[in-house]
C-alpha cells in the first residue's frame, strides 16, 4: 500500500471512497458520502497525523427476507485514512452530519499556518 | 414546479416542429437530452411487497419530488440546478463528488398496491415501499380433515 502524506493525494487505488476538500481561510473541510449511517455509527479520531473515519453499521439485518433484482450499493463497514498536513490544530476538529454526508472542519494552526506576502524587488 | 410529464408534452404538442420549438425556447421543457444522472438503486422484493432504495447523499428531503403516473413511478431533484447551493466560501482542492440534478424512472409491478406507497427519506437514502396487493398475496387455507 502506498502512503499518501497530503491530503490532495489522488491516488485512488488508496483513496476508494470518494471525498471532497475544502479550503478556506480558517482551514480544511472534508466531505465524505456516508449514506445510511447514523450519527451515533460514525467515528472521527486523529491519530499520529492521521485522520481516521470509522462507520459501523449497529445491525446489518434489515428483517424481513429480501430477494434483490438490483444492487448498486451495500450496507457495509467504512474506515478512512487522511495524512493531516502539519499546519492544522487537530484540536479544533469539528463533524457534523447532514443528509448522508458527513462534513469534519479542521482548522489551521495559526502559529504553524504562515501565509506571506514576498515583494518583488 | 415542473409536473408536465414528456408524455403529456407530445400529446399537447400540435406538431413535430411545435415540439421542437417549445424545447428550445420555453425553458419550461427541457430537452430530454438534459444530461441527468441516474442515481445509484437497490430494488427488492421481500413477501408481502417491494422496495427501492435510491442512494442521494447531500440532498435534503424538500430538494426530491417523488411521483406516480399510471405504473410509473419517478423519482428526480426538484432544482436543476444545485451547484448554487453547494459553493461556501472557499475552494475545492480535491472534489470527487458533487450533487447534480438527477431523474430515474421506474414502473412498478401489476401486483404492487399503488394507493399504499410510502417514500421515506433517512440519512442520504430515499425508501420506497410499495405493499404488494391484498390478492396478489399468498393464501394459505387450512383444510379440515374429516
Amino acid at each position: 500500500m502506498r502512503y499518501s502524506n497530503s491530503l490532495l493525494d489522488l491516488n485512488r487505488s488508496y483513496q476508494n471512497m470518494p471525498l471532497n476538500v475544502l479550503k478556506n481561510e480558517k482551514g480544511y473541510v472534508f466531505e465524505f458520502i456516508v449514506p445510511g449511517f447514523k450519527q451515533e455509527e460514525l467515528n472521527v479520531m486523529v491519530e499520529d497525523r492521521n485522520l481516521i473515519l470509522k462507520a459501523e453499521r449497529a445491525n446489518e439485518e434489515k428483517g424481513t427476507k429480501q430477494k434483490y433484482s438490483q444492487r448498486s450499493f451495500g450496507f457495509g463497514n467504512l474506515t478512512k485514512k487522511l495524512r493531516l498536513p502539519e499546519h492544522v490544530d487537530v484540536d479544533g476538529l469539528s463533524a457534523k452530519l447532514a443528509h448522508g454526508i458527513l462534513k469534519v472542519e479542521l482548522p489551521f494552526d495559526s502559529k504553524k499556518h504562515i501565509v506571506r506576502t514576498i515583494s518583488i524587488n | 414546479m415542473r409536473q408536465v410529464s414528456s408524455i403529456n408534452r407530445l400529446a399537447n404538442s400540435h406538431s413535430l416542429m411545435n415540439d421542437f420549438l417549445s424545447e428550445f425556447f420555453n425553458d419550461e421543457f427541457k430537452p430530454m437530452t438534459t444530461a441527468v444522472r441516474k442515481p445509484a438503486a437497490n430494488i427488492y422484493q421481500t413477501e408481502t411487497g417491494f422496495g427501492i432504495d435510491i442512494l442521494l447523499p447531500g440532498y435534503a428531503k424538500e430538494e426530491i419530488s417523488v411521483d406516480i403516473d399510471g405504473r410509473h413511478l419517478t423519482v428526480k431533484s426538484l432544482e436543476a440546478d444545485t451547484e448554487k447551493q453547494t459553493v461556501e466560501n472557499g475552494k475545492y482542492i480535491r472534489r470527487d463528488f458533487r450533487k447534480s440534478a438527477f431523474e430515474v424512472k421506474y414502473i412498478l409491478p401489476r401486483i404492487a398496491d399503488l394507493e399504499k406507497l410510502e417514500a421515506k427519506f433517512e440519512n442520504g437514502i430515499l425508501l420506497v415501499s410499495i405493499p404488494k396487493a391484498e390478492q396478489a398475496l399468498p393464501k394459505k387455507i387450512n383444510v379440515e380433515i374429516a
